[in-house]
């Protein structure tokens, strides 16, 4: 019952090996496994996925490796999916003429770990901008964000291993559409399979579904089905509005939907507490940010605010849980930092977010144009 | 490096063509010399030096060992060996646990000990790496093999990669007369060595990682009580995760090592088709098995010195094989689980094994399933992070919480029950025979079918980049 054995003429352990036609078998199998992939990639470039790049760990990571040595000329990014979407880098450098900017942001995540590893960890003395979703920027947690935190451990902690394996995956990801690990992988898909579930099972959060094809340097662009397809983008809409319409981690699916339809017919409540915290530890959270304007500021750079549109009823949810007068206005005053919110400058409203949080591909240009001389103009 | 990762397969490609390239047998083994220590040292560069350590000291240690017939130097020598290694392993892996302990100990006594948090880092594999070692300075103490006779080939049978962070742990008697002679796989050593790379890597990536983890992370990670079904789903995924995982990675790495022409032993052999628990232990991880049974449960005695000091090694081997995965209080409950069930089932088969009907299929059927519950039980001390994490979830299990949460969704109880039962009814159909007589007597297409699906299900997968489980033990 062994796989290997001892020959005692060799004085040698040996393996044993089954009896098949092993060349016949590999070729078919290589063959094979070459049209499958083949079969798999044009499926899904028939469904309308195109060549992206992950966002990864590591990709974060190479980027954050970058803005270690940034001279003052850099502008460098922190922020939330709206600094990945509404933010065109191209154009970035094409209207303030200089090469050098990073972009930092990461989706689902506040900015602040961020912010603070590189005032902390970094010499940087250019321009630091900020991006300000509202959810998930103000108060609570966002000092202490996971994804933040983690995106900066991982960084300090980049193994060689890690490094190699970034690298290699940046040969396969411009040539392969199906190579969408936040997407595309087998377990992502399984998961998409709808079945009737108990009556007593309780769900989690929504996975939010694709939203982008993101670039090398890290921008995402809003892919086209959002566009197009409405029930794409009303789902997405509902997934943004279901924050307010859920009472805990877990939650029956029929209760959260009617929830949901509730939220997104108008009836929506402002999110609930911990996002509400007390006076003290608002002035807590200020003053944290303005020590990091300040140490900024030491070394000669400069920290910008910028708070992108949010449209519909996101809009207005964002509006009531986080009213501007106790949130942004507060940290620009309490901060000493300059702000640009689109509310006060015509030239970033008009634009359409389909999704009503991140702005279509085609007017990130002209949105990132006027927003580059505000930032400019704010220098 | 991880086996799982795209950059694993470009090294492992350029040192194959290395290896079948025409240098020298010595230059060969200096390019999978400097191979191990490269893969070794993509996780953390300065951790070489651990390995450097342990190589250098059982080099020399088990040299002046030959080199004397004074029972006392010969006992220094080994001594420094086991000191040094276990003080490794020791430090890096239960300096934190001791002092945790440590400090509960004092404050449970009312003396207020407050000490620093230690910040130490475990060196990936050093749990085996050091059992390794150990193993060749412990068999020329013992006599059961002569000293290595090249350094270059004992710093390679410590290092080589495909079995150094994860075993199997080799001993010297089966690894170093491999480096001996020149080796190259031919051309049906190196398909199989591929096709066992699939498998390995099929297990980990769609079973283990894609099919099995989210349902164990979900049902251990819960705060909640579970509903019955949802606590026994979760356990099971986990047996099945574990499994999978770790011979996963064990398949990968004999068939790594049989691209390169050499032979490892087999690590795994249908375990949850055991019947019984020393039946279990001759299945599951059998080279640390093996290890513990020959360096620890027989120099302590094994079965020699009666029925009470049977026990008595028994438990003292489980329990520190169970503290060898892990500084925490549950892997020593696990290993103690393990001790009692081989201990009882001596005490069974003595009263009840020479029966007739101890041996009729339905029997030995139902002690099967019997042996399979008793595992998964012990699994829930080894996945859970506290002891109370583990009691809510047994009892969850056996049916104290009916109305617990219901947390996993149809879909994913279908795949965790597919997955599971078909991995159960493999493991029962092929506990008699080995793998590779399966597929001797498997039609072509058959294996043609089957290793295509893998490879596909690999490419789609995209999951690449977990750790193995194994790695932090």
């Amino acid at each position: 019952m062994h796989s290997y054995t001892f020959n005692s003429e060799s004085g040698q352990f040996e393996r044993a090996l089954p009896k098949q036609p092993w060349g016949p078998i590999a070729l078919v199998v290589l063959l094979v496994a070459a049209i499958a992939t083949a079969g798999w990639e044009l499926y899904w470039r028939s469904r309308g996925y195109e060549v992206s790049y992950d966002g990864t760990d590591s990709s974060w990571a190479e980027f954050r490796a970058k803005a270690q040595h940034a001279g003052p000329e850099y502008t460098i990014i922190a922020g939330s999916s709206r600094a990945l979407f509404d933010i065109d880098l191209p154009t970035w450098r094409a209207e303030t003429g200089n090469e050098h900017v990073i972009q930092l942001a990461k989706e689902g995540s506040a900015p602040l770990p961020i912010v603070r590893d590189l005032i902390e960890n970094t010499d940087f003395a250019g321009t630091l901008v900020v991006s300000v979703a509202p959810g998930l920027f103000f108060f609570k947690n966002s000092m202490h964000d996971d994804d933040a935190e983690r995106l900066v451990k991982h960084y300090h902690n980049w193994s060689p291993a890690q490094k190699m394996e970034h690298w290699a995956n940046l040969l396969m990801e411009p040539t392969f559409a199906f190579v969408e690990k936040g997407e595309l992988n087998l377990g992502n898909l399984l998961q998409e399979v709808e079945m009737p579930n108990r009556p007593a099972y309780l769900s989690g959060y929504d996975r939010v579904p694709k939203l982008s094809n993101d670039t090398r340097e890290r921008q995402a662009r809003m892919w086209s089905k959002v566009v197009t397809d409405t029930a794409y983008a009303h789902r997405v809409r509902g997934i943004w509005l279901g924050f307010s319409a859920r009472t805990g981690p877990l939650m029956r699916p029929a209760d959260y939907a009617s929830k949901k339809a509730e939220a997104l017919s108008g009836k929506f409540q402002p999110l609930p507490p911990p996002l509400q915290v007390s006076p003290a530890e608002r002035d807590s959270f200020f003053q944290e940010i303005k020590s990091w304007a300040g140490k900024l500021r030491a070394r000669g750079g400069k920290m910008i605010f910028i708070r992108p549109p949010s449209a519909g009823m996101l809009y207005q949810l964002e509006e009531q849980s986080f009213p501007r007068k106790e949130t942004w206005d507060a940290l620009l005053e309490k901060t000493g930092v300059p702000g640009i919110h689109f509310e006060d400058h015509p030239e970033l409203q008009g634009f359409e977010l389909p999704e009503w949080s991140h702005l279509r591909a085609e007017h990130a240009p002209p949105f990132t144009k006027a927003l580059a001389r505000l930032v400019m103009q704010a220098k | 490096m991880l086996f799982n990762s795209l950059s694993f397969f470009f090294f492992f490609a350029l040192l194959l063509g290395l290896h079948y390239a025409p240098l020298p047998w010595r230059v060969k083994k200096i390019n999978l010399l400097l191979a191990s220590y490269i893969f070794y040292a993509a996780w953390n560069p300065p951790f070489v030096a651990l390995l450097w350590l342990s190589t250098v000291i059982d080099w020399f240690a088990a040299k002046k060992i030959s080199e004397t017939e004074d029972r006392a130097r010969r006992r220094l020598f080994m001594l420094v060996s086991v000191v040094a290694n276990l003080g490794l392993l020791g430090y890096f892996k239960y300096g934190k646990f001791l002092l945790e302990n440590f400090t509960a100990l004092m404050q449970s006594a009312g003396i207020d000990y407050q000490p620093a948090a230690p910040d130490i880092i475990l060196p990936v594999g050093i749990s085996f790496y050091t059992f390794q070692t150990m193993a060749y300075t412990l068999d020329v103490y013992l006599r059961r093999a002569k000293p290595a006779g090249s350094f270059m080939d004992f710093a390679l049978f410590v290092t080589f990669f495909p079995q150094l962070v994860a075993g199997p742990i080799v001993r010297p008697t089966e690894l170093v007369p491999q480096f001996a002679e020149p080796k190259q796989a031919n051309r049906q050593q190196m398909l199989w060595g591929l096709g066992l790379l699939t498998l390995g890597l099929f297990q980990k990536m769609v079973v283990a990682d894609t099919f099995l983890s989210k349902t164990s992370d979900m049902v251990f990670g819960s705060e909640r009580a579970l509903h019955g079904l949802d606590a026994w789903l979760g356990v099971l995924a986990f047996s099945g995760q574990i499994f999978c995982d770790f011979a996963g990675y064990s398949t990968a790495a004999i068939g790594i090592a049989l691209c390169l022409g050499f032979a490892l032993p087999e690590n795994f052999h249908c375990p949850y088709g055991a019947v019984g628990f020393s039946d279990f232990w001759r299945r599951w991880h059998i080279t640390l098995s093996s290890w513990l049974r020959d360096y620890l449960y027989i120099p302590l005695g094994g079965n020699r010195l009666g029925t009470v000091r049977t026990y008595i090694n028994l438990m003292i081997t489980m329990l520190l094989g169970g503290l060898w995965h892990g500084a925490n209080w549950t892997f020593v409950a696990w290993g103690a689980l393990h001790g009692l069930y081989l201990s009882a089932e001596r005490v069974v088969r003595g009263w009840w094994g020479h029966k007739p009907w101890a041996s009729f299929p339905v029997v030995t059927f139902l002690l099967g399933i019997g042996t399979f519950y008793l595992i998964a039980i012990t699994w829930v001390f080894f996945r859970a992070t506290t002891f109370s994490k583990a009691g809510m979830l047994l009892a969850s299990m056996h049916g104290w919480h009916p109305d617990g949460a219901q947390i996993l969704p149809t879909s994913q109880m279908i795949l965790v029950a597919g997955t599971m039962t078909a991995m159960l009814g493999l493991h029962w159909g092929l506990r008699k025979e080995t793998l590779e007589s399966a597929i001797s007597r498997s039609p072509a297409w058959l294996v043609a079918t089957v290793w295509s699906a893998m490879l596909f299900l690999l490419i789609i997968n995209q999951g690449g980049g977990n750790a193995f489980i194994y790695f932090q033990f």
